[in-house]
C-alpha cells in the first residue's frame, strides 16, 4: 500500500534536473520493544532543484520506501537558514493525517512532522513528504535530512540517522541598468520564437553569479565581484530576461500538463 | 546573524525580487498556497465525549483533542520544561521526558475520536462508531442499512442447528424513517461536527417506550394498535442527541417476567419467547430480552430497557452485556408503559460501560411529567462518560454481602477470580455479614402485583392510542390478544382494589416505608464502613442469585452489572452461559459505580461475541 501525498501544485520548475541523494545509515531502535511492534525504515530520500534563483521557490520531496508501522514521523531537515526558508502550510504528507513543520535554531532545522490520527492504523509502503522553501539569498544551501523518527502505533519509537542530503544553488538576479547595449543585444542573444526558448541546460543558466558555488562549472569568467561591474550588466540583464521567459514558459507547460492530468478547467 | 537582521533581509530580498520580475516584464506566476487537509469533523463544541482518556491531553481548553491541539504541539516541538510556555503543553509530555517531541504528538493525536481504518459494525462501540464516521469511512446511513440488514438476516431465522436452536425473535418492529434519521444525522456531523457520541447511532428500545414513528405495543398484541402521538421522554432524549430510533425490542409482555414472551405481531393466542444469541436453546432473560438479544447479536447499536425487579440487569447477565439500573428519578418514566412506578426506571443495555455511559447521557433530565426526576436536581454531571477512568478501582473499598455470593458452581468461580481482580486494581474488598434488617430488604416484594393495574390506567389515560379497544386489564383479557399463560396474573392484577393499592404504595403505604427505610440502610451500610459501593453476582448462567435483584429496586439506589466470565464444562452448569458482577451506589452517584464498572471490565474484558451471528457474508 502506498501513501502518496496530497497532489499539489508544483512551483515553477525552474531547474528540472533535480538531484536525488539516499542513504541508509543506521537505524537505531530507541525504545525497547519487541521487534515486530516497532516501525521499521531502511532508506530515506531527498530531491530538490539543484538550481533556482531568488525568489523562486524550492520543493523539497521526502520519500521513504517500504516502511512499516509508521503512526507519525519527525523528518529533520539541515538548511541554510540564511538563504531559504519554509513557505507557511506548504507542508504534504500521507493523506489523511496531520502535517507540520516546526522551524528551529533560527531557520536553520525544519522538523517536517506527521502523525496519523486518532485510532487511525499506521502506515506501511513508501511515504512521501514535501515541503516549499523560499529562496532568500544567492548561495548554495544543503538540504540534508539529518534525522527521522519514526512514531510506530503502539508508541515505539525508531530512528534513522543522517541519511540524505542535496545541494541547491540559488542564483542571484542582477538588477539590470538601462542602456541602449543592453536593449539592443547582439545576435543570437534572444530565440526568434519564444516557444523554443527552454534553456537546454537550466543548471547553467541559473548558476551565475554564486560565490559559494563550489562547481563552478556554470560560472561565468570572473568571481562573484565581477557582478557588480557596469560591464556585466548588459549581458546579465540579457542572461535575466532569457531567463524568465524559459522560466515563464516551463511553468506554464507544466500546468498545461497538470490541466491535462487533472480535468481542471482552468 | 540575529534574527532580527534575518527577518529584515528577507524581507528586502523578497521586494528586490519582485521588482526584478517586473522590470523584465514577466510575471511567474507564484505557488499557490497549499492545502492542509480537510480538519476532521470532532472538533464541535462543547466535547462530545469527557472520558479521562480524550480530554486530558487537551490543550485549547475545549475538553477534546482536536487538530488544533495538534498544530499548538507541533509549534512546540523541543520545547522543553524550561521554557516560558511550558505550561501549555506540558498536559502532552506523555513520556515525562520533560521535551515536546514526535513521540508526544502522536501519543496526543491518538485522543483523538477518529479512524479512517477499516469499519467493522460486529462489536462496534459508539466510540468506533463515531471515529469513523468522522473520518468519512462510513456514514450513518450506511451503519443503519447495515443494522437492518442483519436483523432481517438473523432475528427471526433459526441459525443455530443445534438441538433446541431458536430464533432470537429480538426485534418487534423496525422503523421506516431511521435511514431518514440516519442521512440527518450525517448531515448534522457534516455541518456541525460530532456534536454528540449518539450521533448517527441506531438504538433498539423496549417495546414499552413510546415512538411517534413506531407502534408501542407492551409486547402484546391486545396493543398492535397503539401508535402514540409522542416520543416517550426518554427517546425525545435520544432524538435530541442525535440517536437513530431503529427499532422496538421485543421484551416480555408488559414488562413482567423474566423469559420476554410475547403476543405483539401474533395471531390471538399465540406467542414468541426470546432466545440469548449465545445458546439459543436459552432465554434471553427479560424482561428486557429482545434488547438483551439484540445488543448481544449486534442487531443495534445501543439498547435501552426498562428494571422494576431485574429487567434490565437480568437480560446483561444472560448475554454478556452492560446495564444500567439508574436511581428511581434519574430517568423520566413519561410515555413508558408501566409495571410499577415506586421502582420502574429506564437505562440502558449495552456491549460496554462506556457505551452504557453514553446512552445514559441522553435521557437524564428534570420532567414535569415525571415528579420523581425532581430529586436529581444538581446531582447529575455533565457527562456519565467523566467516570470512564480505567483506575478508578484503585484505592476504592467495596463491600460485599457474604450471603448473596450463593453456590453455583460457574457463579462462585468467576465472582472469586473478580474478587481477586478488584484487589489486583487496588480495591479493598470487605466481606459484610447480612443484618436482619437487610435480609428485609431483599424480601420485600416487587410492586407490579399492587401498582400494575393503577399504573397502567395512568398510561392508557394519558398516552395510549384512542383507537385502541383494550383499555383496562378486564379488556385486555376480553381481547384473548395476550400471553394466554398470563391470563391468572392479570385476573389477580385486575382483582386490586383502590385500598390495596393505597395500602401498598400509598405516601404511607408498607411498600414505600420498606422501601425508604431499604435505602437508609444500605446507605448507611457504606456510610459506616467508608464503602464506595457493594458488590455481588447478578445472576448465575441463564438463571438469578437467590434475590440478589430486588436490592437496588427496594432502595432506589442505582446499579451498574458488568460481564465477568462465562461458564465452562468443567462448571457442570450451563456450558457457554454468562454472569456479571453487579456494582450498587449511592442514589444520584452513578458516575461511581460507572467508574468502578468501567475499571472492572478493562482488568477483565469478559464480554465475547456470540459466533453464531457474526459479520454478514
Amino acid at each position: 500500500m502506498q501513501h502518496l501525498p496530497r497532489p499539489r501544485p508544483r512551483a515553477a520548475s525552474i531547474a528540472s534536473a533535480a538531484l536525488v541523494v539516499a542513504g541508509s545509515i543506521g537505524l537505531a531502535v530507541l525504545t525497547a520493544v519487541p521487534a515486530q511492534a516497532a516501525p521499521t525504515a531502511t532508506t530515506v530520500s531527498i530531491s530538490t532543484p539543484t538550481s533556482v534563483t531568488v525568489g523562486s521557490p524550492v520543493d523539497v520531496d521526502v520519500t521513504i520506501p517500504d516502511t512499516a508501522d509508521v503512526y507519525a514521523y519527525d523528518v529533520t531537515l539541515a538548511v541554510d537558514g540564511d538563504l531559504v526558508a519554509y513557505r507557511d502550510g506548504s507542508v504534504t504528507g500521507p493523506d489523511g493525517g496531520h502535517d507540520a513543520v516546526r522551524t528551529a535554531d533560527g531557520g536553520d532545522t525544519l522538523h517536517v512532522l506527521h502523525t496519523r490520527l486518532g485510532s487511525s492504523p499506521a502506515l506501511d509502503g513508501d511515504l512521501a513528504a514535501s515541503v516549499t522553501l523560499d529562496t532568500l539569498a544567492a548561495g548554495t544551501t544543503e538540504v540534508t535530512v539529518t534525522s527521522v523518527e519514526f512514531v510506530g502505533s503502539d508508541g515505539s519509537t525508531t530512528t534513522l540517522t543522517d541519511p540524505a542530503s542535496t545541494s541547491v544553488t540559488i542564483a542571484a538576479v542582477a538588477t539590470p541598468t538601462p542602456s541602449p547595449t543592453a536593449a539592443v543585444p547582439g545576435p543570437g542573444a534572444y530565440p526568434s520564437d519564444p516557444a523554443t526558448a527552454e534553456p537546454s541546460d537550466p543548471a547553467t543558466a541559473i548558476a551565475v553569479g554564486d560565490a559559494d558555488d563550489a562547481s563552478g562549472a556554470s560560472r561565468p569568467a570572473g568571481d562573484a565581484l565581477a557582478w557588480t561591474g557596469a560591464d556585466v550588466l548588459p549581458w546579465a540583464a540579457v542572461a535575466l530576461a532569457l531567463l524568465v521567459a524559459g522560466t515563464t514558459l516551463i511553468t506554464v507547460r507544466a500546468r498545461r500538463a497538470r490541466r491535462e492530468q487533472t480535468g481542471d478547467a482552468a | 546573524m540575529t534574527k532580527q537582521n534575518r527577518t529584515r533581509r528577507r524581507a528586502r530580498t523578497t521586494a528586490a525580487g519582485t521588482a526584478l520580475i517586473a522590470l523584465v516584464g514577466t510575471a511567474v506566476a507564484a505557488a499557490p498556497a497549499l492545502t492542509a487537509a480537510a480538519a476532521p469533523a470532532v472538533d464541535a463544541s462543547p466535547a462530545a465525549m469527557l472520558a479521562p482518556y480524550y480530554t486530558q491531553l487537551d490543550l485549547t481548553g475545549d475538553d477534546q483533542v482536536t487538530e488544533a491541539d495538534l498544530t499548538l504541539l507541533s509549534e512546540h516541538l523541543g520545547a522543553t520544561a524550561a521554557d516560558a510556555d511550558w505550561a501549555s503543553v506540558s498536559a502532552a509530555d506523555t513520556d515525562g521526558d520533560g521535551t515536546i517531541t514526535v513521540a508526544d504528538l502522536a501519543a496526543t493525536s491518538h485522543r483523538m475520536i477518529y479512524d479512517d481504518g477499516p469499519f467493522e459494525l460486529v462489536e462496534a462501540s459508539t466510540i468506533d462508531m463515531q471515529a469513523a464516521m468522522n473520518a468519512g469511512v462510513t456514514t450513518s446511513v450506511a451503519i443503519t442499512q447495515e443494522y437492518l440488514d442483519r436483523i432481517a438476516a438473523y432475528d427471526r431465522t433459526t441459525v443455530d442447528t443445534a438441538p433446541g436452536g431458536r430464533p432470537l425473535n429480538s426485534i418487534i418492529t423496525t422503523n421506516a424513517d431511521a435511514l431518514a434519521a440516519a442521512a440527518a444525522a450525517d448531515t448534522e456531523r457534516a455541518e456541525h461536527g460530532m456534536t454528540s457520541m449518539l450521533l448517527g447511532v441506531p438504538v433498539a428500545v423496549k417495546d414499552n417506550y413510546d415512538t411517534v414513528d413506531m407502534p408501542t405495543t407492551g409486547g402484546c398484541g391486545c396493543w398492535d394498535g397503539n401508535q402514540t402521538d409522542t416520543d416517550a421522554t426518554m427517546v425525545a432524549g435520544m432524538r435530541d442527541a442525535g440517536a437513530v430510533i431503529l427499532a422496538k425490542a421485543s421484551l416480555d409482555e408488559f414488562a413482567y417476567g423474566f423469559v420476554s414472551e410475547f403476543s405483539a405481531g401474533q395471531p390471538a393466542g399465540s406467542s414468541l419467547l426470546v432466545a440469548s444469541p449465545y445458546v439459543t436453546s436459552q432465554s434471553a432473560g427479560g424482561s428486557s430480552g429482545g434488547t438483551g438479544a439484540a445488543i448481544a447479536a449486534n442487531l443495534a447499536g445501543i439498547g435501552y430497557g426498562t428494571d422494576t425487579g431485574g429487567s434490565i440487569r437480568i437480560p446483561s447477565t444472560y448475554n454478556q452485556l452492560v446495564g444500567i439500573r439508574p436511581t428511581v428519578g434519574l430517568t423520566s418514566r413519561d410515555g413508558i408503559i408501566p409495571l410499577a412506578l415506586s421502582q420502574d426506571t429506564g437505562g440502558p443495555i449495552a456491549r460496554s460501560v462506556t457505551d452504557a455511559a453514553v446512552a445514559l447521557d441522553a435521557v437524564t433530565g428534570v420532567d414535569a411529567a415525571d415528579p420523581a426526576t425532581s430529586a436529581q436536581a444538581g446531582k447529575v454531571p455533565t457527562s456519565y462518560t467523566s467516570s470512564l477512568d480505567p483506575e478508578a478501582l484503585d484505592g476504592a473499598r467495596i463491600g460485599y454481602v457474604t450471603t448473596m455470593v450463593g453456590a453455583n458452581a460457574t457463579t462462585k468461580r468467576l465472582w472469586d477470580e473478580s474478587v481477586a481482580r478488584l484487589e489486583a486494581a487496588g480495591a479493598t474488598v470487605v466481606p459484610i455479614e447480612p443484618t436482619t434488617a437487610f435480609n428485609r430488604v431483599l424480601s420485600e416484594g416487587s410492586g407490579s402485583t399492587n401498582e400494575f393495574k393503577h399504573d397502567l390506567a395512568e398510561y392508557v389515560e394519558q398516552h395510549l392510542d384512542p383507537d385502541v379497544r383494550a383499555r383496562s386489564l378486564q379488556q385486555i383479557l376480553e381481547s384473548g390478544a395476550y400471553v394466554t399463560s398470563r391470563k391468572g396474573t392479570y385476573q389477580s392484577r385486575d382483582a386490586v382494589t383502590d385500598a390495596q393499592y393505597e395500602a401498598w404504595a400509598g405516601a404511607n403505604g408498607s411498600h414505600t416505608t420498606q422501601l425508604a427505610a431499604g435505602k437508609q440502610l444500605v446507605t448507611q451500610m457504606l456510610d459506616d464502613q467508608d464503602l464506595d459501593a457493594l458488590v455481588y453476582p447478578s445472576g448465575t448462567p441463564y438463571g438469578t442469585q437467590s434475590t440478589n435483584m430486588r436490592l437496588s429496586p427496594n432502595t432506589g439506589m442505582p446499579a451498574v452489572t458488568v460481564p465477568m466470565g462465562q461458564a465452562t464444562a468443567a462448571d457442570g452448569t450451563v456450558t457457554g452461559g454468562g454472569v456479571n458482577l453487579e456494582f450498587l451506589g449511592r442514589s444520584f452517584d452513578e458516575g461511581t459505580v460507572i467508574g468502578l464498572g468501567y475499571a472492572f471490565e478493562q482488568a477483565t474484558g469478559a464480554r465475547t461475541t456470540p459466533a453464531l451471528y457474526g459479520p454478514l457474508g
